[in-house]
């Protein structure tokens, strides 16, 4: 069975309580991102090799689909695998352009092949988010009252 | 001359009917303005996108699948003027 506890971003916030730091930040995994043509998802114990290194990415429960900032995106030389113009859940319409990439998850030992729409993450201070379809495969367990995020197969 | 992903796209667009008429909900792959193929999933339509085309471009994309609404936490971070 694989299973991490999720970590917070030291000294981004006036805060070391758990509790707090799960309340800004949300639940945060450390990644690798890129795509390594000859990473083979039928020998999943080979790790693939990508060339950024140890960011974070957010579980999302709120999202649907998987996101990554565009700017990482294009640095990594991403190949554009789809465009489209998706409405907003606000309302009005965004054209989404859609990467194909690899992200490695250390802690789970877990590499994740997707197709990855293509978002400003700046602000959001993670250069990834895995939605629902992601967590398809997972349990995820909050607990806010300790600030303790666990997810296991 | 190499198509775009936009040619690719025009390609899919001419095609999905009858992509939709047998192979609803599965993945697709254009190359070079042709059907490359059919997949049950997208790890299997990208790993051979991959391995056969390399870096593209191509498109891939689920027949039949509505794009997907974005996520209003996702929505607070978009930049001024980008919707």
């Amino acid at each position: 069975m694989a299973r991490t506890e999720f970590t917070y971003p030291s000294g981004q916030f006036p805060t070391t309580d758990k509790r707090d730091l799960l309340a800004f930040c949300g639940p945060t995994l450390e990644v690798d991102i890129g795509l390594d043509q000859k990473y083979d998802p039928d020998r999943p114990a080979v790790v693939p090799k990508l060339a950024q290194q140890r960011v974070r990415a957010l579980v999302d429960t709120g999202a649907t689909a998987s996101y990554i900032d565009s700017q990482v995106a294009r640095r990594l030389g991403l190949p554009q695998i789809d465009k489209e113009t998706v409405t907003l859940a606000l309302g009005g319409q965004q054209i989404i352009v859609t990467y194909l990439a690899h992200v490695h998850i250390p802690s789970l030992f877990f590499t994740l092949v997707g197709p990855f729409g293509g978002l400003d993450l700046r602000p959001l201070n993670v250069a990834a988010v895995l939605g629902r379809e992601f967590l398809m495969d997972w349990k995820l367990k909050y607990d806010g009252t300790t600030g303790v995020v666990t997810l296991e197969s | 001359m190499m198509a775009s992903l936009d040619d690719e796209i025009a390609a899919f667009n001419e095609m999905k009917g009858a992509l939709e008429a047998k192979h609803h909900g599965e993945w697709v792959v254009v190359h070079d303005l042709k059907l490359f193929g059919t997949f049950q999933s997208f790890q299997q339509a990208a790993n051979r996108a991959l391995k056969t085309l390399g870096l593209g471009p191509y498109l891939i994309r689920r027949i039949g699948a509505s794009p997907v609404p974005l996520p209003v936490p996702i929505l607070y971070s978009l930049p001024d003027g980008a919707n």
